[in-house]
């Protein structure tokens, strides 16, 4: 179990500014912050491992003038595990139904059921920009087909044409824990996907084409990826981007389009668009 | 009618770059709202502040709904970028870390005003001057 170790400075007033303070914290490494005001005081928290750093610490926020220093531990658990309880069964589009590990679901004669367990990456089915994709997706034709997911998540996307019977799929995230969490939920739902970290389509081969791309990441990613996706589908390939804020989706929808892309279709839901371009 | 509050979360993350880990986790966990939408919102909405730590206001409401108020980056990255310097002084009272002009000061104080308790621009460039002498960076005004 891993345990973090929380490190609240009190101060006597609430400060005009409090950025100093967490500029201290920044010093030791510790960029996040969270501040309360009754009693005046702000937090950072210690990654397993670090926590050498606390004698330290403590001395350079008692002479920036904290009152008293705590500690105490905080177990991995207690977060990533709170919010499974708002993780249900549901469906998305007209066939697909996500189910995480630890619920039951009904299915009907032809769904298709995604069991995951996210762990720490993004991708429940539950965020519009995830639910916006799959709809996309499943409007495709993906038998046999060649796909790259680009920032995988908990690689519920992937899965999803695992399932629909694509055949070659890449995967690639930049963090570690998404990596590790597509890898298990392939294994759980007995899909085959190479997932690679890193960053764009850096890790995967150079010479690689594909039939389909998936990117559900953010906006200013996706604008940067756009010419990538253009060399690397074959032509008349589809890309299913997402993860798209209304009011970034002119910016987006111009750079797709000067990149050689035709929208076919897009998807609104709340401030939130996901589209799917032909290339 | 409005929507009781349940609780007021105030966070300071990395423009465009929050994750589940502290402190979001278990500030948000404890509060029950959707962490990953946050966090997709969040980044989303930050990247282009990438390179400025940003402070967040999360209305937590009773029925688990919420919203959020991202501000002006943290006062201390507004200096530094002003002065061109990563960091401040690992010992404020011994050592300094460069001085801040009252030009810069006046430079951080009109972006950081809509956060401030003032709308007094000279009392604004006190404050971003107080902020500055505890980050062990001399002012010579």
């Amino acid at each position: 179990m891993s345990v973090w170790i929380e490190v609240k400075a009190y101060l006597d007033a609430i400060p005009e500014d409090w950025s100093a303070l967490a500029d201290l914290f920044d010093r030791f490494g510790l960029p996040g912050t969270l501040q309360q005001d009754s009693p005046p005081a702000m937090s950072a928290y210690i990654a397993p491992g670090d926590e050498g750093m606390i004698p330290d610490l403590t001395v350079a926020l008692k002479n920036f003038g904290a009152l008293r220093v705590e500690t105490k531990e905080i177990e991995e658990i207690d977060w990533a595990e709170s919010w499974k309880q708002f993780f249900k069964p549901r469906r998305v589009g007209e066939r697909i139904i996500v189910r995480p590990t630890w619920e039951e679901a009904e299915l009907l004669p032809g769904d298709i059921e995604l069991v995951l367990d996210p762990g720490q990456a993004f991708g429940t089915g539950d965020h519009p920009t995830t639910r916006g994709c799959l709809q996309l997706l499943e409007e495709v034709d993906l038998v046999g087909k060649s796909v790259a997911d680009i920032g995988c998540g908990s690689g519920i996307l992937s899965v999803a044409a695992g399932k629909f019977g694509a055949g070659l799929i890449h995967c690639v995230d930049i963090e570690q824990p998404s990596v590790s969490s597509t890898l298990e939920n392939a294994e759980r739902n007995g899909v085959e996907l190479i997932v690679k970290r890193g960053t764009g389509f850096d890790p995967l081969p150079a010479d690689q084409k594909y039939d389909v791309v998936l990117s559900n990441i953010i906006s200013a990613a996706l604008i940067v990826l756009a010419p990538q996706v253009a060399t690397r589908l074959h032509a008349g390939g589809i890309w299913i981007a997402s993860g798209i804020i209304v009011s970034n989706w002119p910016e987006v929808a111009e750079v797709a389009k000067r990149n050689g892309f035709t929208m076919v279709e897009n998807l609104v839901e709340g401030d939130w668009v996901a589209a799917k371009f032909l290339r | 009618m409005a929507k009781k509050i349940a609780s007021i979360i105030k966070l300071n993350i990395n423009a465009g770059k929050g994750t589940p880990a502290p402190p979001v986790g278990p500030a948000l966990g404890q509060a029950g709202i959707n962490m990953m939408e946050f966090l997709k919102k969040f980044n989303e909405m930050t990247a282009p502040q990438i390179g400025y730590k940003l402070p967040v206001e999360i209305t937590v409401f009773e029925d688990k709904s919420y919203s959020f108020v991202v501000k002006q980056p943290l006062m201390s990255d507004l200096i530094k970028a002003a002065m061109g310097i990563e960091r401040g002084s690992s010992n404020p009272s011994k050592q300094s870390a460069g001085r801040l002009t009252k030009d810069k000061a006046l430079e951080v104080a009109k972006k950081k005003l809509p956060d401030l308790n003032t709308d007094d621009l000279e009392q604004a460039i006190r404050i971003v001057a107080g902020t500055a002498r505890s980050m062990g960076i001399d002012t010579d005004f």
